[in-house]
């Protein structure tokens, strides 16, 4: 064992750590917001966006998260738009995950009865207002366990999906490892200390989570 | 222009969806036994080793693929003299 060698070098882990951690915030973010025009698309009353909002869905749930990467990391410069590594990373990662999200909002929303939106249209709400007063609170409410149990899930793949970004040279956590590998030989002792980093940014967030869940509970009445 | 690199090299790429069906098969088939022995563990053995398999599925499932192959593929040599990538490693 080389703990020394660890710890030299806990500058450079811990960079890629926050790069990591950076990358999927902004996933994240990217996702929570990009999920509701999923849902949005898919819950339309306008058939050509449904499908649309289909064909994204299975589009971005059975390809790879490394080939969307590439796709667009590569795919980009070709129509001469050109960026940083972390924004094709952040954008297929958001991408991905929207779809995921997406179907989760879709899924609590559709948890309700219809007859409730049907209901608040015949009182005179707009459709808006409905979603808003009438079928939001309500699935919230009721679907916002399970559902946040799957929410967890997602933001824990996105936390480790943030790997893949080593392979377009993004300087996080694996690409900091893969960089202490070259430099040494000490594979056992940099991938078991990654590792436990991975795992305790996870147990943080899960930790974090269930605190909240916990801390405030979602009345069902 | 395009088409016609994916045309010529479509033979290679054909080469390439069978790796990953044939991983794909094998892992599967690989992950329900070995998924089954660890539930037994968890259930129905000796404490300790229950634990094990609990502390094993943790670090499974809380570490990234990426990290898990390119640590195995590394950390393999300094276990076994001779080390091949492949169905074979280690």
């Amino acid at each position: 064992m080389d703990l020394a060698f660890i710890a030299n070098n806990a500058p450079l882990l811990m960079e890629g750590a926050a790069m990591t951690v950076a990358l999927a915030i902004s996933a994240l973010l990217g996702a929570t917001i990009g999920g509701g025009v999923v849902a949005s698309l898919r819950m339309s009353r306008f058939r050509p966006l449904r499908y649309v909002g289909t064909g994204f869905v299975e589009l971005m749930r059975n390809t790879p998260i490394l080939v969307q990467i590439f796709v667009l990391y590569f795919g980009l410069p070709t129509l001469d738009v050109h960026m940083t590594a972390f924004t094709p990373a952040v954008l297929a990662m958001s991408l991905q995950n929207s779809a995921y999200i997406g179907e989760i909002y879709r899924a609590g929303l559709e948890s309700i009865h219809p007859r409730q939106r049907e209901a608040a249209l015949a009182l005179g709400m707009m459709p808006g207002m409905a979603l808003r007063v009438i079928l939001l609170p309500q699935a919230l409410r009721c679907v916002l366990p399970p559902l946040g149990n799957q929410f967890i899930i997602i933001i824990i793949i996105i936390i480790k999906d943030t790997s893949v970004a080593s392979t377009i040279a993004i300087a996080e956590l694996t690409q900091a490892s893969k960089l202490l590998l070259d430099r040494s030989a000490a594979p056992y002792e940099t991938f078991a200390t990654v590792a436990l980093i991975y795992l305790a940014i996870s147990a943080f967030v899960a930790g974090v989570l269930k605190l909240a869940e916990w801390r405030y509970p979602v009345r069902v009445s | 222009m395009t088409a016609a690199m994916l045309i010529s090299s479509g033979l290679y790429l054909a080469q390439g969806a069978l790796v990953t069906i044939g991983l794909s098969f094998g892992m599967i088939a690989v992950a329900t036994v070995a998924g089954m022995l660890l539930a037994l563990l968890r259930l129905y053995s000796w404490k300790p080793l229950g634990l094990l398999a609990a502390a094993y599925g943790l670090v499974a499932r809380g570490v990234p693929l990426l990290v898990l192959l390119i640590g195995s593929y590394f950390a393999c040599p300094t276990w076994a003299s001779t080390c091949r990538s492949g169905w074979s490693w280690c």
